[in-house]
C-alpha cells in the first residue's frame, strides 16, 4: 500500500502526527501551524479515511467526539520516503534556479 | 445545528465511523460558502470510494484492522451514485429530444401570395412540395413554409414561369416528394411516447437497484462476522456491538 501516491492533505496529516497522536481538531490547527493551509472538515477527515484504509494511521482509542489518531509504523515509512523525494525535488530545482 | 446537517449526504457507512468526530469539527467551522463546498465534495468523495469508513474492530489494541467488507466494484454505494448520474443523463437527453421535437416544425408560414412575389423578385432559390406543404428556401438562406392547394397549379406554374426567363444559373431547384405518412405518424407516436418509456425503465432500474442494495447484503455482513468469532479472531463482544450496529 506505501506505493501509492499521497495527496498534499495526507502528507500534512501525517507530518502532523509524526509529533504526537492527535485528534482532528488538534490536526487542524497544528496543520494551520506549520503550513498556512486551513484543511476544511470534509478534506480533512476524507484523506484521514483514506489514510486510515491504507493502514498508514490508525484510532488510538473509541473517544467519539476527540478520537486521537497515530502513525502506524507503515506510515512513518511512507512519510519518510515521501519527504526524501520532496527534498529530492527541492534540492533539484534549488539547483536550477541557481544556475540561470 | 444546521451545518451537520450536510452531513446526511455521506454514505451510511462512512457517518457511522466519522459523523461524530467531523461533526464537532464542523460545529466549530462558521457557515460559509467555503464549508459548504467542502462538505459537498467530501460527501461525493466519499460515495465514489464505498470502501472507506470500514469499520474496524480493531478496537483500542490497535494491532491491525480485519477486512470486514473488501471493496468490491459494484458495492450498493457506487452503483446507486452510478444510478442516480445516469438518471440525469437520460433526463437531459430527454429534455433535449422534446426541445428538438418542438423546434422542428419552427419553420415560419407565410401566404402563398407572398411566396408567388418572391418568387417574381428572384429571391427564392429553391422549392420542394409536399403533398399540400411547400417549403421555400430563399437566396439569402431562410426557409418558410407555405399551403398550396393540392393538385397545385399556382405555384408549379409560377416557378417554370420564372426559370423560362431566368439563365440556367440562377434558376429555381423545384421538385416534388413523395409524401410518407407511414413513417411520419409512426414516427411521431414513438418520439411523443419515447419520454414516458423512459421514465418507466428508469422507475424499474431504481426499485431493482434499490431491491438489491436493500436486501442480503448486512445479512452477508452478519455472517461473516459470525464466522470470524466462531474462529475466535473477534470476542463475543465485539461481535454483539457489530450486530446491533449492523440491523440498527
Amino acid at each position: 500500500m506505501g506505493s501509492q501516491k499521497l495527496s498534499s492533505e495526507a502528507v500534512l496529516i501525517l507530518v502532523s502526527l509524526a509529533e504526537e497522536p492527535k485528534h482532528g481538531y488538534a490536526m487542524q490547527h497544528d496543520i494551520e501551524r506549520i503550513s498556512g493551509r486551513r484543511l476544511g472538515p470534509g478534506s480533512l477527515y476524507g484523506a484521514i479515511a483514506r489514510l486510515e484504509a491504507a493502514n498508514l494511521i490508525e484510532a488510538l482509542s473509541d473517544k467519539g467526539t476527540r478520537r486521537p489518531y497515530r502513525l502506524t509504523a507503515a506510515g512513518s515509512r511512507t512519510l519518510s520516503s515521501e519527504l526524501e523525494a520532496m527534498r529530492r525535488l527541492a534540492a533539484a530545482g534549488a539547483r536550477r534556479l541557481a544556475a540561470r | 445545528m444546521r451545518r451537520r446537517s450536510l452531513l446526511r449526504l455521506y454514505p451510511q457507512r462512512w457517518r457511522q465511523r466519522y459523523e461524530d468526530e467531523i461533526g464537532a469539527l464542523v460545529d466549530e467551522e462558521p457557515l460559509s460558502v467555503g464549508l459548504v463546498v467542502d462538505l459537498l465534495s467530501g460527501a461525493f468523495d466519499a460515495h465514489l470510494h464505498p470502501e472507506l469508513g470500514a469499520p474496524s474492530l480493531a478496537g483500542s489494541t490497535g494491532s491491525g484492522q480485519i477486512p470486514l467488507a473488501p471493496p468490491s466494484p459494484s458495492s450498493p454505494a457506487a452503483s446507486t451514485l452510478r444510478l442516480f448520474l445516469l438518471l440525469i443523463a437520460l433526463f437531459v437527453l430527454g429534455g433535449l429530444l422534446y426541445a428538438y421535437r418542438s423546434q422542428t416544425p419552427a419553420l415560419p408560414s407565410v401566404s402563398l401570395a407572398q411566396v408567388l412575389s418572391e418568387i417574381q423578385d428572384g429571391r427564392v432559390r429553391a422549392v420542394t412540395i409536399e403533398g399540400s406543404r411547400a417549403t421555400v428556401v430563399l437566396t439569402d438562406g431562410r426557409t418558410e413554409q407555405t399551403t398550396i392547394p393540392e393538385p397545385d397549379t399556382v405555384l408549379a406554374r409560377a416557378v417554370t414561369d420564372r426559370n423560362r426567363a431566368t439563365p440556367p444559373a440562377q434558376q429555381i431547384a423545384f421538385r416534388y416528394t413523395a409524401t410518407s405518412p407511414d413513417f411520419s405518424v409512426v414516427g411521431s407516436i414513438f418520439l411523443s411516447v419515447l419520454p414516458l418509456l423512459l421514465l418507466v425503465a428508469l422507475i424499474l432500474l431504481a426499485a431493482s437497484a434499490f431491491a438489491r442494495s436493500r436486501g442480503p447484503q448486512r445479512y452477508e455482513l452478519l455472517a461473516r462476522l459470525g464466522d470470524l468469532k466462531d474462529r475466535g479472531v473477534i470476542t463475543d463482544e465485539e461481535f454483539q456491538r457489530e450486530k446491533r450496529r449492523l440491523l440498527r
